[in-house]
């Protein structure tokens, strides 16, 4: 049984690593996302009212 | 903002992913609970549920991989070859599995760890199709041409497919080909297989948004200039 069981739990181990990397990365990519967004809309209110984009 | 839509992928992703998650833990209580234990082997015999699903998913990996690079080819657009890498990503994962948890059950039943029979060195080129893909594709910068490169790669990963599926049929060697089945435990293998293959579209298809947000970070920041 010990090998049947070292098996599912080296997938389970493996599966939930890359799972939570991924959560991980979703969540900062998301972050800076937002930040970009928002600095490119300060970026553009900033600038002169004839240089704005349509 | 685009708030409000991450807000809404975000409970649609925790649904997707509890459905999921019950249908894996389903499988394996199935395995462990219902299926009877096999007459020779014994125990061990348990782990050609997970070998069987997650070869299954390796090999859907490498289907999905080469189908959305060739996609890419003809539409040249991003988002097929994002599929391709997911699906490339989530294929390797199930392809070392399936070499981890083959390996357990050859030393089990074959009293070795390897042996260079056709279906598991059919099974170590492929892992290593999808390893060589990665290299190369983190080797190159321009997005489209990543793409364009990955796909053609993908396309002749290809090959190596049927001969993954056919190899106990087309050469001799010491792999099963198609063990006779208690019924309770052809429908337990059917379960798992039906809830790996969930568990893999769930990853591959988290992977796919993943990669479009970054490149609509990568895109972002580029046209930026004061960051």
């Amino acid at each position: 049984m010990g090998t049947v069981v070292t098996a599912y739990l080296v997938a389970g181990a493996v599966i939930s690593t890359y799972a939570i990397w991924m959560a991980v990365q979703n969540s900062l990519l998301t972050r800076r996302l937002a930040e970009l967004q928002v600095l490119s809309q300060e970026q553009e209110s900033d600038r002169p009212a004839h240089t704005r984009a349509a | 903002m685009r708030n409000s839509s991450f807000s809404g992928l975000t409970l649609k992703n925790l649904a997707g992913g509890g459905i999921v998650l019950g249908l894996v833990l389903t499988a394996i209580l199935l395995i462990f609970c219902v299926a009877p234990t096999e007459a020779t082997m014994g125990d061990v015999q348990r782990i050609l549920y997970l070998h069987v699903s997650v070869a299954w998913c390796g090999l859907l990996g490498c289907l999905g991989m080469g189908t959305c690079g060739a996609l890419y080819v003809a539409r040249r657009n991003l988002e097929w070859d994002h599929r391709s890498q997911a699906a490339a990503e989530v294929g390797w994962l199930c392809a070392t599995l399936t070499l981890v948890t083959g390996s357990l059950w050859a030393h089990e039943a074959w009293g070795v760890w390897w042996t260079w029979e056709p279906r598991l060195t059919s099974s170590l080129v492929l892992w290593l199709i999808f390893a060589g893909i990665f290299l190369v594709r983190a080797g190159i910068d321009e997005p489209h041409r990543r793409a364009r490169i990955g796909a053609v790669l993908a396309i002749l990963g290809l090959g190596d497919l049927p001969l993954v599926v056919m190899a106990t049929r087309w050469f001799r060697g010491v792999h099963p080909v198609s063990p006779e089945m208690d019924h309770r435990m052809r429908l337990v293998l059917l379960a798992a297989v039906v809830s790996f293959t969930a568990l893999f579209a769930f990853l591959a298809w988290q992977r796919q948004r993943q990669l479009g947000l970054g490149e609509r970070v990568a895109v972002l920041e580029s046209h930026a200039d004061v960051f």
